[in-house]
C-alpha cells in the first residue's frame, strides 16, 4: 500500500431511497491520510448516508469506496477492520457497564485481551469514566453514553475514525475532552472524519473541510480557503442556499 | 364533547388503544380487521353454544342454581384474574407512558380528569379482552331461551371496574414500596403471574393438596358470600348484581379519585426516574474476565450477560416453564408413566424458550450499528448469537432430560430429537419473521406480531401432542409433527416477499 494512498476515496458514489432525488448523487471525495476532515452540509445533504456507506452499514447503488486502498464494497470486512463508526445517537447496551461494553467491542474487533484491557483502562480514565466503570449504562446521561461509545470506537485503534455529530449532548467540559482526544488521534496518525452543524468546531479543528449539497461535493479546502477572506459561515450559507 | 372534557380524553385514550391493537396486525386495514374480529366472535358463539345451554338451564331452575354456580365459579376466577393482569399492565403503562402523561399533565386539563379518563380506558381495555370469551355465552343463552345470563354483560363490566381499581391501587402501592425504578418491572412480573395465577392455583392444589382448601367455603359464611357474589351476579341474581356493581363502581371510583393525585405525583416521579442514580457497586470487579479474544466468545458473553441481567426476561422464561406444569400433571398422575409428562414438557419448553431467546438474540439488538460496522461477517454474528441462545435453551432442559434418561432411554431419545427440532423451528421462524427492535420490546413482541404469537402457541400444542404420542409410542405421533412441519413450511417467506 503506497504511503500517499488517501484514507478515504469516494468515486461517483450514489445512493437513493425510493423514487425521489438521490441522497448521494455521484459524490467524489478524497480524504488524505492523517487529516482531520469536517464534512458539512445542510440537513438532508447526504452526509450521514455517505458516512454510513463508508462504515459498511449501507450498500451504495453505485460508485467506489476505498478505505486506505481497500475496496470497501468488495471486501467490507477488511475495510471495517481499520474503521470505527460513531453515530450521532449511539445505542449502547443499558445492562452492560462501560468496561463490559469495551470488552465486547474489543472482542468484535479481535483485539488481544491484554492489549484491550490496558487500552480500556486508559480510555476510561481519559474520558472521566473512571468512577462509573462498574455502573451499568442505563443510569448514564446522554453525554456519558456518548463518551462510552467514543471509547468503544477508539478501543480497536482505528486508522479511520468516522463520527456523525460527535459533540451532540456533551457539556462544555466533555466536548473539550472529546476534541482533545480526536486531535490526539490525528497526531497519532489516524484520520478523523466528522460531520457537524457547529461551524466553529469545523473551523477550529479541521485541517480540511468538504461541503456537500444534494449529495454532491460543492466545495473543499481549508477554512481560510473556503472563507475567501470572509467567514466560513458566510461561505457555507452561500454554497448551500437553495435554488 | 368539548376539548379537555372527560369524554374527549376518554375518546383520545380509546383511539390510542385501538391503534395499538391494530398495529399488532401489520398492514391489515380497519375493515378486514373488524371482519376478523367478527369471525372470531362467530367462532366463539358457535364454540360455547352447548355450554351456554347447559349453564342457562341450570341457572333458570332455583333447584339447580347451585350447580350452575359451582360450574361458573372457576371461570369467574379465571376471568377476574385475567382482567386484573390486564389492568396491572395498563396501570403500569399509564404511569410510565412518559411523553404522553408529561403532555397531558402540563396542560390546563385537571389531573384528576386526565387520570380518571385513562383509568376508565384501562378498565374498558380489560373488559374488551374478556368480553370476546365471556359474552358469547350470554348471547347464546339468551337465544336459547335463558335470558338470565344476559346479566353477564353488567357483571363483566363490574369485574372490569373492580380489576381496574385493584390494578391502579396495586401499582401505586408498589410505587410507594419499591420506588419508580423497580415498580415497572415488579408490576409487569406481577401481572404475568396474576395472569397465570389460575393455572398455578389449580396446579398447587393438585401437587400440594394441603396448600389450598379442598372444598368451597361453607354456606352462610361471609367468605362464601364474597366469593359467590360475582357468580350469582353473573347468573342473574338481581340483588347480587346490584351489590356487585355498587362494590365495583365504588372500588373504581375510590381508586381513580383518591389515588388520582398520588398517581399524578408518581407519574412525574416516574418520568424523572431515568435521572436517578443507583448507588455505586461496593466492590470493583476484576477486569480480567471482561476481555475475551475473538468476536464469537464476546458475542456469547454479551448475550448471556444481557439475558441474566434482565429480570423481566428471566421471569418470562420461568413462567413459560411454570405454564408447563399443568401439562405434566395432566399426563403424569403419579402412578402413570412419568415419561409421558416430562418428555412433552422438555420439547415444549425448548421450543418456547428458544423462540423467546432467539427473538432477543436476532431481533432485540440494541446496538445494530455497532454490530454492522464490526469486521465480522453477518453470518458469523448470527451464528454467535444462536450459539448463545441455543446453549441456554438446551441447558435449561438438560436436567429433566437427564432424569428422563434414567426413567426411559427411548423417551429421552425422542425428547432430545424433538427438542432439537423445536429449537430449529423456533430459530427458523424468528429468522424469517423477526424484525429489528429494542430489547425492551420483548414483552410487546406478540402484541406487535399477533400472527407469530398464534403460530408459536399452535406449534407448542403440536410439539407437545406429537411428543406425548411418540412416547406412547404410536404412529399417530407423525400427524401433529407433520402439521408442525407444514406450519413452519407455510411460514417460510415466499420468493419476492420481504423476510
Amino acid at each position: 500500500m503506497p504511503p500517499t494512498e488517501p484514507a478515504l476515496s469516494l468515486r461517483a458514489l450514489r445512493k437513493g431511497f425510493g423514487a425521489g432525488l438521490p441522497a448521494v448523487d455521484g459524490l467524489d471525495l478524497d480524504v488524505p491520510a492523517g487529516a482531520f476532515y469536517a464534512l458539512l452540509g445542510p440537513n438532508g445533504a447526504g452526509k450521514t448516508t455517505t458516512l454510513r456507506m463508508v462504515a459498511g452499514l449501507m450498500r451504495p447503488d453505485g460508485g467506489a469506496i476505498r478505505v486506505h486502498g481497500i475496496d470497501a464494497v468488495a471486501d467490507p470486512v477488511a475495510a471495517k477492520r481499520i474503521t470505527a463508526w460513531l453515530p450521532d445517537d449511539p445505542l449502547l447496551y443499558d445492562k452492560l457497564t462501560p468496561l463490559e461494553y469495551l470488552g465486547f467491542v474489543a472482542g468484535l474487533w479481535s483485539v488481544p485481551p491484554a492489549r484491550a484491557r490496558s487500552l480500556a483502562d486508559a480510555l476510561v480514565e481519559r474520558l472521566d469514566l473512571g468512577p462509573h466503570r462498574h455502573r451499568r449504562c442505563e443510569d448514564f446521561s446522554r453525554g456519558m453514553k456518548q463518551k462510552v461509545a467514543l471509547a468503544g470506537a477508539l478501543i480497536h485503534e482505528p486508522r479511520l475514525l468516522i463520527l456523525d455529530e460527535p459533540l451532540t449532548g456533551l457539556d462544555a467540559g466533555a466536548a473539550r475532552t472529546v476534541k482533545a482526544i480526536l486531535a490526539d488521534c490525528v497526531a497519532g496518525g489516524a484520520t478523523v472524519i466528522l460531520t457537524t452543524h457547529i461551524l466553529e468546531v469545523a473551523e477550529k479543528l479541521a485541517t480540511r473541510i468538504g461541503i456537500i449539497r444534494r449529495g454532491r461535493l460543492v466545495a473543499e479546502g481549508t477554512a481560510a480557503e473556503l472563507g475567501g477572506g470572509g467567514s466560513l459561515e458566510d461561505a457555507f450559507l452561500r454554497l448551500t442556499e437553495t435554488g | 364533547m368539548g376539548p379537555g372534557s372527560f369524554p374527549w380524553l376518554l375518546h383520545h385514550d380509546l383511539r390510542l388503544g385501538w391503534r395499538d391493537f391494530r398495529s399488532g396486525f401489520g398492514r391489515l386495514g380497519a375493515r378486514p380487521l373488524l371482519g376478523l374480529v367478527a369471525l372470531l366472535l362467530a367462532v366463539m358463539h358457535a364454540a360455547v353454544w352447548g355450554l351456554a345451554d347447559e349453564v342457562g338451564a341450570l341457572a333458570d331452575a332455583p333447584a339447580t342454581r347451585g350447580e350452575a354456580e359451582a360450574l361458573v365459579l372457576p371461570a369467574a376466577g379465571f376471568v377476574l384474574l385475567l382482567m386484573l393482569a390486564g389492568t396491572l399492565n395498563g396501570a403500569t403503562k399509564l404511569l410510565y407512558a412518559r411523553g404522553d402523561l408529561d403532555l397531558l399533565l402540563s396542560s390546563p386539563a385537571s389531573a384528576r380528569r386526565v387520570l380518571g379518563a385513562r383509568a376508565l380506558a384501562v378498565a374498558l381495555g380489560a373488559l374488551a379482552s374478556a368480553a370476546v370469551f365471556v359474552l358469547p355465552v350470554a348471547d347464546d343463552a339468551a337465544l336459547l331461551g335463558h335470558p338470565r345470563l344476559l346479566a353477564l354483560y353488567p357483571a363483566l363490566a363490574g369485574g372490569a371496574l373492580l380489576a381496574a381499581g385493584a390494578g391502579l391501587a396495586t401499582t401505586l402501592a408498589l410505587f410507594g414500596l419499591l420506588g419508580p425504578r423497580r415498580t415497572r418491572l415488579a408490576a409487569q412480573v406481577l401481572a404475568t403471574f396474576v395472569g397465570a395465577g389460575f393455572f398455578l392455583a389449580l396446579q398447587a392444589r393438585r401437587l400440594m393438596p394441603g396448600l389450598l382448601p379442598a372444598e368451597a367455603p361453607a354456606d352462610g359464611t361471609w367468605l362464601r358470600a364474597a366469593v359467590g357474589l360475582p357468580v350469582r351476579a353473573a347468573l342473574g341474581d338481581g340483588g347480587a348484581l346490584a351489590a356487585w356493581l355498587a362494590l365495583s363502581a365504588a372500588a373504581f371510583a375510590a381508586a381513580a379519585l383518591a389515588l388520582g393525585p398520588g398517581f399524578a405525583r408518581s407519574a412525574v416521579a416516574a418520568a424523572g426516574a431515568g435521572n436517578a442514580r443507583r448507588p455505586a457497586p461496593r466492590r470493583s470487579r476484576s477486569s480480567a474476565r471482561l476481555f475475551v479474544g475473538g468476536p464469537l466468545p464476546a458475542l456469547r458473553l454479551k448475550e448471556w450477560r444481557l439475558i441474566a441481567r434482565d429480570p423481566w426476561v428471566v421471569s418470562q422464561v420461568l413462567l413459560q416453564i411454570l405454564y408447563m406444569t399443568p401439562l405434566i400433571a395432566l399426563m403424569w398422575t403419579g402412578d402413570g408413566d412419568p415419561a409421558l409428562g416430562i418428555a412433552p414438557m422438555i420439547v415444549v419448553v425448548t421450543f418456547q424458550v428458544s423462540s423467546s431467546l432467539t427473538w432477543l438474540g436476532l431481533s432485540g439488538e440494541d446496538a445494530p450499528d455497532l454490530l454492522a460496522s464490526a469486521p465480522v461477517p453477518a453470518s458469523a454474528l448470527r451464528r454467535g448469537k444462536l450459539q448463545a441462545v441455543g446453549a441456554l435453551a438446551l441447558g435449561l432442559v438438560a436436567l429433566p432430560l437427564a432424569y428422563l434418561l434414567s426413567v426411559s432411554a427411548s423417551a429421552a431419545a425422542v425428547a432430545a430429537v424433538l427438542a432439537l427440532l423445536g429449537l430449529a423451528a423456533a430459530v427458523a421462524l424468528q429468522s424469517w419473521h423477526g424484525a429489528p427492535r429494542r430489547r425492551s420490546s420483548f414483552a410487546a413482541r406478540h402484541r406487535e406480531s399477533k400472527l407469530m404469537g398464534l403460530v408459536e402457541m399452535v406449534m407448542s400444542v403440536l410439539f407437545g401432542l406429537g411428543t406425548a404420542l411418540a412416547v406412547l409410542p404410536t404412529a399417530w405421533a407423525l400427524a401433529p409433527l407433520a402439521l408442525a412441519g407444514g406450519l413452519v413450511a407455510w411460514m417460510r417467506p415466499r420468493r419476492g416477499s420481504a423476510a
